[in-house]
């Protein structure tokens, strides 16, 4: 998707072109530059990184005081007076936000610092209020109410710091509440109503690094919080669930011709490609099968069927999309992860099978990403193919259920594929004068 | 819709500042107007990183049972009604546990665990804030006061309570008294050197 201002960019060029080219007049085209400006370079809302990371410490760090002094108990000013000052920086980030809103203040270091620090006073006004009227109260409550009063600092001040700070309030609620059943679903909530934000950050094309963040902010909490939410209660359910959420991430996280710049810049499939290979390589064992064959239980709670229902229906729209545009390494790729696992849900007793189905996968997958990687010249995909591959033979090498013989001569003929791959890679590349850079 | 932007903050600052504000409100209605009951309870000494030092309180309440019907099955967490009853020296007990509130008599609201029909009363008012210098020394005016009465022959409880004030199913933690002085104050003197 392209951002307004890389659209703007693409119009000011043809706008010059078409002046050149006499095919406009010079008084439309000024108003046409005027209607569509470009950003500019520095001052007025551009990031300036050196600004905004001081301004969020600062805001931090005066917030970490005010907390730290406030937790000292003083007990010789009046209750009264003590809710006044625990509440007072909370009203003065509020009343910085509300210039900020209404001046249309587009500076990246004051919304930032004031998101960082409304959403830290916000906080520390409930816990300083709690210490003044000798409220023990309940953490994962706390937590909760914090994250939700958080929320719209997010969206109303476009804060990426607040943004972090919301995602990692939700991830303390739902590390506190691990195993509560009942509380899973308000975490899965919380994720939700951050995603909006994400993809907008992504969409204004503005602080891209900014956008960057968030969007890897969002895909860490994934991947941290749902297996948390989902570790208990969910009666062997959460294979499939986060296979397909996996799955989701690689095919919809990329540009509908599959061609990406660099994995880096695609968070959510970056981190999936990450999570796959490490998943592949824990379960290429045996006993990792045994163990998740009897955690299995045969009543799943309807809210556990629900979300696999939801991330599936995700799941398929995404191959569906993929296949239209003929993108079929992502097909395969993010395809395969949900049928590994609904086939280990569905099979869960044959372990040998599951076992021997997760190396061949695996394999699959990684001598797949090595070929299209060698095709398309991208070292970083071939890092990811090698990486799975390797990690798998040398896995094998703690593997006490292979002989000594065949895990030698398997190896051997690895090795012997890397140093031929690194050949063939190498010798591609330098005929292309490519050694020094990577599309990839 | 950017013109509307200052209307929205502004109503999200109306609920950012309601929360805390509702706290205090409830919390000083109940100090104010409630009824004062004395628990029995023992004391430690940790810490919370946001509102600073604290003494964890362990109220001395049994396993009290449910009533009737309202007994629960199984293991399972709840919010449960306790009943109270004081003696004639202001002392309170929880006699029996209720999922509805009672018509009459004192009572709060309280988190349980439950185990057929036994109730392991979990309180929110079990954290008693004190100065950052004086939650080591109240800890350790509690322990010193028990090994008096060991020594003196008598149970190996000190003599230590809460006052919590009970208003309509909620409970506020007023004070902690050791030997019939304010926890807090008796704290203080030792830091501020005016009792040994």
């Amino acid at each position: 998707m392209k951002s307004s201002q890389s659209r703007h960019a693409w119009l000011h060029a043809q706008l010059d072109l078409w002046q050149k080219e006499a095919l406009l007049p010079v008084e439309m085209a000024e108003t046409l530059r005027h209607r569509y400006p470009l950003a500019r370079a520095s001052g007025h809302g551009s990031v300036s990184w050196m600004t905004v990371i001081l301004g969020v410490f600062g805001s931090a760090l005066i917030m970490g005081g005010i907390i730290l002094l406030f937790a000292h108990n003083w007990h010789d000013i009046p209750r009264f007076a003590r809710t006044v000052i625990s509440i007072t920086p909370m009203l003065v980030f509020q009343g910085l936000g509300l210039w900020i809103v209404r001046s249309g203040n587009d500076s990246a270091a004051w919304r930032e610092g004031v998101g960082m620090g409304l959403t830290l006073s916000i906080g520390a006004a409930i816990a300083l209020v709690a210490q003044t009227y000798q409220l023990g109260g309940d953490f994962s409550r706390f937590m909760l109410v914090w994250t939700l009063l958080t929320l719209p600092v997010i969206y109303l001040l476009r804060a990426g710091t607040a943004f972090w700070l919301y995602l990692l309030c939700a991830l303390f609620y739902a590390g506190y509440e691990l195993g509560a059943s009942a509380q899973a679903p308000v975490f899965y909530l919380l994720l939700l109503l951050a995603v909006p934000f994400a993809v907008w950050m992504q969409r204004m094309g503005q602080h891209r690094t900014l956008a960057l963040l968030c969007r890897y902010a969002l895909a860490l909490a994934v991947w941290i919080g749902f297996p948390m939410a989902l570790e208990y209660n969910s009666a062997g359910v959460w294979l499939p669930i986060l296979s397909c959420i996996g799955g989701a991430m690689i095919l919809w996280d990329r540009p509908s011709t599959g061609r990406i710049e660099s994995l880096r810049l695609h968070p959510f499939a970056f981190s999936s490609a990450l999570v796959f290979a490490v998943s592949i390589m824990v379960f290429s064992f045996e006993d990792v099968w045994r163990e998740y064959g009897s955690a299995l239980d045969a009543t799943v709670p309807t809210s556990m069927l629900l979300l696999l229902l939801g991330v599936l229906a995700v799941w398929v729209c995404g191959v569906v999309y993929r296949v239209r545009v003929c993108d079929w390494w992502s097909v395969g790729f993010g395809g395969s992860l949900p049928i590994l696992g609904f086939a280990a849900w569905s099979l869960s007793g044959k372990t040998v099978a599951l076992m021997l189905a997760t190396n061949a996968l695996g394999l699959g997958i990684g001598v797949a990403a090595v070929v299209v990687a060698l095709r398309d010249k991208r070292l970083s995909l071939l890092n990811y193919g090698l990486f799975l591959v390797g990690g798998l033979v040398v896995l094998r090498f703690f593997d006490s259920d292979l002989g000594f013989v065949p895990r030698g001569l398997a190896f051997i003929g690895i090795g012997i594929g890397f140093l031929a791959t690194n050949y063939f890679f190498v010798r591609s590349r330098r005929s292309e004068g490519l050694l020094n850079g990577d599309k990839s | 819709m950017k013109k509307l932007l200052p209307t929205f903050f502004l109503l999200f600052v109306i609920i950012q500042l309601a929360v805390p504000l509702n706290l205090a409100w409830q919390a000083e209605m109940t100090l104010r107007h409630g009824t004062p009951v004395k628990f029995r309870l023992e004391l430690r000494d940790p810490y919370d990183p946001f509102r600073g030092k604290y003494v964890l309180l362990r109220y001395d309440w049994g396993e009290p049972q449910a009533v009737g019907e309202d007994a629960v099955k199984g293991l399972r967490e709840v919010l449960v009604c306790a009943h109270v009853d004081i003696d004639p020296d202001g002392f309170g007990t929880v006699t029996d546990v209720s999922i509805q509130p009672p018509n009459e008599g004192l009572w709060f609201r309280v988190p349980a665990k439950t185990f057929n029909g036994t109730y392991s009363l979990e309180p929110q008012f079990d954290r008693y804030f004190v100065n950052e210098h004086e939650a080591q020394v109240a800890e350790e005016l509690y322990f010193e006061s028990m090994r008096e009465l060991e020594d003196d022959g008598g149970p190996a409880q000190a003599q230590s309570y809460a006052i919590v004030r009970l208003r309509k199913g909620t409970a506020q933690l007023e004070d902690v008294f050791l030997d019939e002085r304010s926890l807090a104050a008796t704290a203080r003197d030792h830091v501020e050197g005016r009792i040994d």
